[in-house]
């Protein structure tokens, strides 16, 4: 068991959207995430794996308030402090500095008419390091990240980057602050199995060597096996088993789990075994599944 | 291989002109057999949806040919072209857009019989029953509208679509990239079981090439406009003679914790 003090700490948490914000009407709050409670320790990798609607994005998303109209219930701890009720300015301090998050699309990440330079030194000019030495963080760390000349390509605008390129542009933007935490949402669904894998290594290597934690959120479990320490899988709104990466796919317990674990097709499966879905193994063990 | 139903040769396409074209495809041939389901794999750019959209029409090839069943839909007599429109169905790889949000699912499943004519309303009424009872739809679902429907519904609604006019061929464009991993299956083991019993001929467009495993007889890899290798999935997949295809493969996420982290180890000592 780690000892190491959580960075932090999510204490049934709750998220809901009030009845007066709801689209379309509806009585009542529409809970979206209910009493979840989760640990990241300093370097620590935590996968967050579900489906759409499974509230894991919104919990991501909760912990750095990036939608003011959700009711948040329970505990956000970061640190020493509490962000659930934080005032704005204290959230502020710690978005982009100390947690950043990198998003799915990075066609939509970047504003396209700011250079690729203005937007990785913005975290660091914005809390008010003079421009020459942000320029030469944002150019260390476009390096980092294995985007070739650097230096050149600060003045160039996110249209002239391929999908894997801006992706890095994004995580060099999420990075140069140093944070203690990265949010990745979903960073690699958009790209081809061959840019997945580079950027996932570059998340892998990035982590170990600034003792990054990682909170990584995704539908593919196949992809945190070789990334997380730690995954954590919600199914409509609550957790439904947290283990080591380890034992979760050796003896996952939850149905769900063992669903999604065995109904994604394998590149070393016999092609005529046929494909268990999710919903015959949550049937054969008694629970039920919304597909 | 069975005799070849559906014919694509020295396909080229462009698109834009001057310094900015892109050529998309480059001397593109392939066949697919009567009865096969045919993986067509690669990368974001590497023109596979550029042939789908070839075959049904929504591009229209630079040079090369395409044929059907002996139809040439270029120089085709209208009613060739009527079978050929007929007989070649498409599956579009997102449900949320493909299907029509004003119209009721039963008026859905009813157009293209509509629009291709001969069907009479009792007609109409029994192949879509025969259809939705196939792929586990419920005849109360005909007066709904697609938004009551969750993604795997709505793909199985599409599916129908393009089966109630009786295609021999079904040109699937990614049809379960969109999908949650709880309905990918039901989506991949449907199409398996209604190419069996339709007994139909599927070219299937995919990135995924776990999911082409499981799915095709054969694999047609295309890397940047050009054909990298094609042939049959078991000797492809045991032996890959192209380095593109290889290192396709390479990257597929293994969902086993040990195996993957001894892959990244090896591909970080590589990288030094």
């Amino acid at each position: 068991m780690d000892t190491t003090t959580p960075l932090l700490t999510l204490d049934r948490l709750s998220v809901s959207v009030p009845e007066r914000e709801r689209i379309g009407g509806g009585v009542g709050d529409l809970t979206l995430v209910e009493e979840l409670s989760l640990q990241i320790r300093p370097g620590e990798r935590v996968a967050l794996v579900g489906e759409s609607g499974s509230g894991k994005s919104m919990t991501a998303r909760s912990i750095l308030r990036l939608d003011p109209h959700l009711r948040l219930a329970g505990s956000i701890r970061w640190k020493d402090q509490e962000l659930v009720g934080a005032p704005e300015r204290r959230l502020r301090r710690v978005r982009g500095r100390e947690i950043s998050m990198i998003f799915q699309d990075p066609m939509t990440a970047l504003n396209p008419v700011l250079t690729i330079g203005e937007q990785v030194a913005e975290p660091l000019t914005v809390r008010g390091m003079p421009k020459r030495k942000a320029h030469a963080k944002a150019v260390e760390m476009l390096d980092r990240l294995g985007v070739p000349k650097a230096k050149e390509r600060m003045r160039a605008y996110p249209g002239q980057f391929s999908g894997g390129m801006r992706q890095r542009v994004v995580m060099a933007a999420a990075l140069v602050a140093q944070p203690d935490l990265l949010i990745a949402d979903e960073p690699t669904t958009a790209l081809d199995v061959r840019v997945q894998e580079q950027v996932l290594d570059l998340l892998e290597e990035q982590s170990r060597e600034m003792n990054l934690a990682v909170l990584f959120i995704t539908h593919d479990l196949g992809i945190v096996a070789g990334l997380a320490h730690r995954v954590a899988v919600m199914l409509r709104g609550c957790l439904v088993e947290e283990r080591t990466v380890d034992d979760l796919f050796t003896c996952p317990e939850h149905p769900y789990t063992r669903g999604l674990i065995g109904s994604v097709p394998r590149l070393d499966a016999d092609p005529d075994v046929r494909l268990k879905t999710v919903a015959d193994y949550m049937s054969t063990e008694g629970a039920t599944t919304h597909a | 291989m069975p005799e070849p139903l559906l014919k694509v040769d020295g396909l080229q396409k462009r698109f834009g002109r001057g310094k900015n074209a892109y050529q998309a495809l480059t001397d593109v041939s392939f066949e697919v057999g009567q009865g096969e389901i045919v993986g067509l794999v690669g990368e974001s750019g590497s023109g596979k949806s550029t042939i789908i959209r070839c075959l049904v029409g929504l591009e229209k090839e630079d040079a090369g040919t395409i044929s059907y069943d002996g139809i040439d839909p270029v120089s085709a007599s209208k009613a060739d072209l009527r079978r050929y429109r007929r007989e070649v169905q498409m599956v579009f790889q997102d449900p949320y857009s493909s299907l029509d949000p004003r119209m009721t699912v039963q008026e859905i499943l009813e157009e293209p019989m509509l629009v291709i004519g001969g069907f009479s309303p009792a007609d109409r009424r029994a192949r879509i029953h025969e259809l939705i009872d196939m792929v586990g739809l419920l005849p109360e679902h005909l007066t709904r509208h697609p938004r009551h429907f969750s993604g795997g519904q709505r793909q199985r609604i599409a599916i129908v679509r393009s089966l109630v006019v009786d295609p021999r061929v079904l040109l699937c464009d990614e049809p379960v990239s969109a999908l949650d991993v709880s309905v990918q299956a039901q989506v991949l083991n449907l199409i398996k079981d209604m190419q069996r019993r339709l007994d139909l001929t599927v070219l299937f467009v995919s990135h995924d090439l776990a999911v082409v495993k499981y799915l095709c007889t054969r694999l047609v890899v295309l890397d940047k406009g050009v054909i990298a290798e094609t042939g049959d999935v078991p000797a492809i997949y045991d032996a890959p003679q192209d380095p593109y295809t290889r290192a396709l493969m390479e990257a597929v996420p293994v969902p086993d914790p040990v195996l993957e982290r001894a892959r990244r180890a090896r591909r970080l000592e590589a990288a030094r």
